[in-house]
């Protein structure tokens, strides 16, 4: 079921009207079994998959405070993570190691028949047992106590609006949450109605609208131009911004409806300065999840500058590999990696000459050059092969027209105008919500107004899927 | 962060305040939505739907009646398949899948109009779509959106083709967005007072200079190939649904019905290829055909060359006249089946006339297109007075025909007459 659906507004408006008349244990009970429908009405046959996450982790947990043998904790905390990892090996990575394997095979000339798997990845699978593992690890570090009703621990692993593409929630914020009576506020409300109308916004028009650019570009075996791969890059850059922020703005406001308050996932991304900046402002619920659970656990910082590098390449490694079962993927952490080892190495030598920076034009500098940076990401990212980022790499020094890039541009900043708006007035001010929150109510009216035209007019309805949905 | 977290409760407080201001937005849209209503014209397809209702509903029918979708509006000319001997008329409807025609057809026929044969000329891409904001946002009554609310798959559009009923800005939103992203502002300045298709003999009369000249219309067939009409072949539940009922009814009337399946451009044949696509459209209606339900009118145009389309759809002059000249060879089961009436109740239609002229006009166009001696023979391709097309042509006929023509004997053919 798709946020952007008249089938999910149906669903949602349903169940906000049951849950407003029901007590605290009873609104639970209906956002798990929401939840559930939520999800089966993707694929029913996966809800096992979910459920036994759940059941696992919950009984873990529980096994894990029991005992005291340090040992013991962390033989119970394997299992959790090998479990965890395994539901992600077999239904996310087998066939794309299977396959590496042959084709690996094939460079020393030796025949490996494949097995490969015919099985369909659970959406959302790796936002969920990152959730549910995170609360494990929690529990063993001792930073949370178990959770006792195995209904609320799963109504927080599969709470609808983040189930299957996040924020990844931490279980100290959530679970609270779940435990405590919620009470929705009119303030409620209405910022988390903005949320849902920012986010429809970010999706429906600006996403979607971007999309067939892209997927035009992007579908090309080759000969390309400058202008193309520039025009492709940059409205990708927007779509995925578009289409993954939009989902969580929607998200977040419609888990305030319920009374609930999830992580923002962005923070003005493309204002990011340098590449430690861009990871605190992109899927920041990701990058901190891979910092506390991955990054630390690897050693952090602790070991000497060459041990914090391999750390931050096989974090960034890591950390694209879940996105996806490509190597693609693959390439994008590891340049991601490369882009943090660099800045470090890089500011560990500036040192106090970074502070020059600090300068409005060397501040507007440092943004357009780690922009730069993003987006030869996303070239990675979007690739459709190692082949096409070759060639669109090398294509980037053949400029013919300016006139088709021109054009592109001018319909980039037709649909992102009022989310680049929005995103600096945000960045400049330092403020913890959207910016529109904050402007006087006469153009808050004027912009909702503009966001649902905008929705009826150039909106898409065709029930384009989230990207990161495949993830 | 301690400032962030800090100002989180100031932040949510403002939240009434936009709480009150969405208040007022959707206000705000409601109002401009009805403003839209009381000033802007109500739009060229809902007021030709009205103009085929109430013709339908009023008229005496046609011995041959055409249905189907805008393919078949601007591609089929009736006099093709009457030959001037028997009354025809094109009531197809653009936007028009099997749901739309099967309630005209029911309100006709309630209303006692029935015709003699029934030539349904849907482009077999309106059978795997439904366009639920034209069907149930205007064409159907508020009495018949139930039924269709059951048959509709996933429901919800079903529920947005209810929510187009009742906004503009929804009903109109393909309009806006052709001013907003072309500047086309076509839709607000239209001129609807010319409803009907114009007689046969006018159009072939406009076509007579464009084919002269071999310039024809091909204006959007270089617009961007989102390749939607490349899909695989599919059938929509509601779509069969319906078009088991069309049978169903003109059986319970006595009417006897005819497919003819307009023809594609060769981009969009050899796109949808892999997916055996005019396979599998000829598996599904061979079942109705095996059955007696309806007759298919196969002919040599499953595929036309690109330049006979303004689009991926839509035939221009040279495709709708080489379409009605393969018909005229194909319309004798069709002017047997419309003769089975009383002459004379036939001829009272009021805009189902005999034409006549447009049968005569067509003549020369379609001999062209035959071999010498040929009588009515299947054509060979060409339609254009291109040096090209003629020295095919003859090329074709010397080979016997085009499956025994080499492309080396094209090529010949072509340089010697030129």
């Amino acid at each position: 079921m798709l946020f952007n659906s008249l089938e999910f507004v149906v669903f949602f408006v349903v169940v906000l009207a049951l849950y407003s008349v029901l007590n605290h244990s009873r609104q639970n009970a209906l956002l798990l079994a929401a939840s559930y429908l939520f999800y089966g009405a993707w694929d029913y046959r996966f809800l096992a998959l979910l459920i036994g996450t759940t059941v696992v982790d919950y009984a873990v947990a529980l096994a894990i405070d029991r005992r005291s043998d340090p040992l013991a904790r962390r033989r119970i905390l394997m299992f959790s993570i090998v479990a965890n990892l395994g539901v992600l090996g077999i239904f996310k990575y087998f066939n794309f190691f299977a396959d590496s394997l042959v084709d690996f095979a094939g460079l020393f000339g030796l025949t490996v028949s494949p097995v490969t798997l015919n099985i369909v990845l659970p959406v959302g699978v790796s936002f969920y047992t990152f959730q549910s593992m995170a609360y494990t690890i929690d529990v063993y570090r001792g930073h949370l106590k178990p959770c006792r009703r195995l209904p609320d621990f799963a109504l927080y692993v599969t709470f609808f609006p983040q189930l299957v593409a996040g924020p990844i929630e931490r279980a100290t914020h959530l679970l609270p949450q779940v435990y405590a009576r919620r009470i929705v506020t009119a303030d409620k409300i209405g910022a988390g109605l903005s949320l849902i109308a920012l986010g429809f916004f970010k999706k429906v028009v600006m996403a979607d609208n971007l999309a067939p650019t892209v997927n035009e570009i992007f579908a090309k075996q080759g000969g390309f131009t400058a202008e193309e791969v520039l025009a492709g890059v940059l409205c990708f850059a927007f779509q995925i911004y578009g289409d993954f922020s939009g989902y969580t703005d929607i998200a977040r406001g419609t888990s305030r409806l319920l009374g609930f308050e999830l992580m923002d996932n962005f923070r003005e991304p493309y204002f990011a300065r340098n590449p430690s900046d861009f990871w605190q402002r992109w899927h920041i619920s990701l990058s901190s999840w891979l910092r506390d659970y991955l990054y630390i656990s690897l050693g952090g910082n602790r070991g000497g500058r060459l041990a914090t590098y391999r750390n931050l390449m096989l974090t960034m490694l890591l950390g694209g590999l879940w996105h996806g079962a490509a190597w693609n993927f693959v390439w994008w952490g590891l340049y991601h990696g490369a882009l943090l080892v660099g800045y470090r190495f890089y500011e560990e030598r500036a040192g106090a000459r970074s502070t020059a920076a600090r300068s409005w034009l060397g501040g507007v500098l440092q943004i357009a050059v780690m922009f730069g940076f993003t987006l030869y990401g996303w070239l990675l990212f979007r690739a459709t092969s190692g082949a096409q980022i070759v060639e669109m790499t090398l294509a980037l020094g053949h400029f013919e027209s300016l006139r088709y890039l021109a054009r592109e541009l001018v319909t980039l900043a037709f649909f992102a105008w009022p989310v680049v708006l929005l995103d600096y007035l945000r960045f400049r001010g330092g403020y913890p919500e959207t910016a529109l929150l904050r402007a006087p109510m006469a153009v808050q009216a004027l912009t909702y107004a503009g966001f649902m035209l905008m929705f009826f007019v150039m909106g898409r309805y065709e029930g384009a899927s989230f990207i990161y949905f495949q993830f | 962060m301690k400032a962030r977290h800090s100002s989180t409760s100031s932040s949510e407080a403002r939240g009434r305040t936009a709480l009150a201001a969405i208040g007022w937005a959707v206000a705000l849209v409601v109002a401009i939505d009805l403003l839209c209503r009381a000033f802007l014209p109500r739009g060229w397809l809902l007021d030709y739907e009205d103009f085929v209702r109430h013709r339908v509903e009023s008229e005496p029918a046609p011995a041959v009646q055409v249905v189907g979708d805008s393919v078949a509006r601007s591609g089929v000319l009736v006099s093709g398949l009457t030959g001037g001997v028997v009354t025809g008329r094109n009531d197809a409807i653009p936007a028009g899948g099997t749901p739309k025609t099967y309630l005209l057809l029911a309100r006709q026929f309630e209303a006692g109009h029935i015709p003699r044969a029934l030539v349904i000329a849907h482009s077999p891409h309106t059978l795997g779509q439904v366009r639920y904001e034209v069907l149930i946002g205007s064409f159907a009554h508020w009495s018949e959106v139930p039924e269709l609310f059951v048959q509709s798959d996933p429901w919800t559009d079903a529920l947005y083709g209810v929510l187009t009923r009742f906004s503009y800005l929804l009903m109109h939103r393909d309009s806006f967005r052709d001013l907003v992203k072309r500047g086309d502002a076509g839709f607000f300045v239209q001129n609807t007072s010319e409803m009907a298709l114009p007689p046969d003999a006018e159009r072939l009369e406009r076509f007579r200079r464009e084919l002269a000249e071999g310039k024809f219309d091909t204006s959007q067939l270089d617009a961007p190939d989102t390749g939607a009409h490349r899909r695989p072949f599919d059938v929509k539940p509601m779509n069969d649904h319906y078009l088991r009922r069309i049978l169903a009814l003109a059986k319970e009337h006595g009417v006897q019905v005819f497919w003819v399946t307009p023809p594609f451009p060769k981009r969009v044949i050899d796109g949808r290829a892999p997916s055996n696509y005019e396979a599998q459209l000829v598996a599904y209606l061979s079942e109705f055909e095996s059955r007696g339900e309806l007759t298919v009118l196969r002919g040599g145009f499953v595929e036309y060359p690109d330049e006979m389309f303004r689009d991926d759809l839509h035939l221009n002059a040279a495709g709708v006249v080489r379409l009605a000249c393969e018909l005229s060879a194909l319309r004798g089961p069709v002017v047997e089946a419309a003769q089975g009436g009383p002459r004379a109740a036939l001829a009272a239609a009021t805009s189902a006339s005999v034409d006549g002229d447009a049968t005569a006009m067509l003549e020369p166009y379609c001999r062209a297109m035959r071999c010498p001696g040929a009588g009515d023979g299947p054509l060979v391709r060409p339609v254009t007075s291109s040096t090209v097309d003629r020295a095919l042509r003859g090329a074709i006929c010397q080979a016997g025909s085009p499956a025994a023509l080499s492309g080396k004997t094209v090529s010949v053919a072509v340089r010697a007459e030129r």
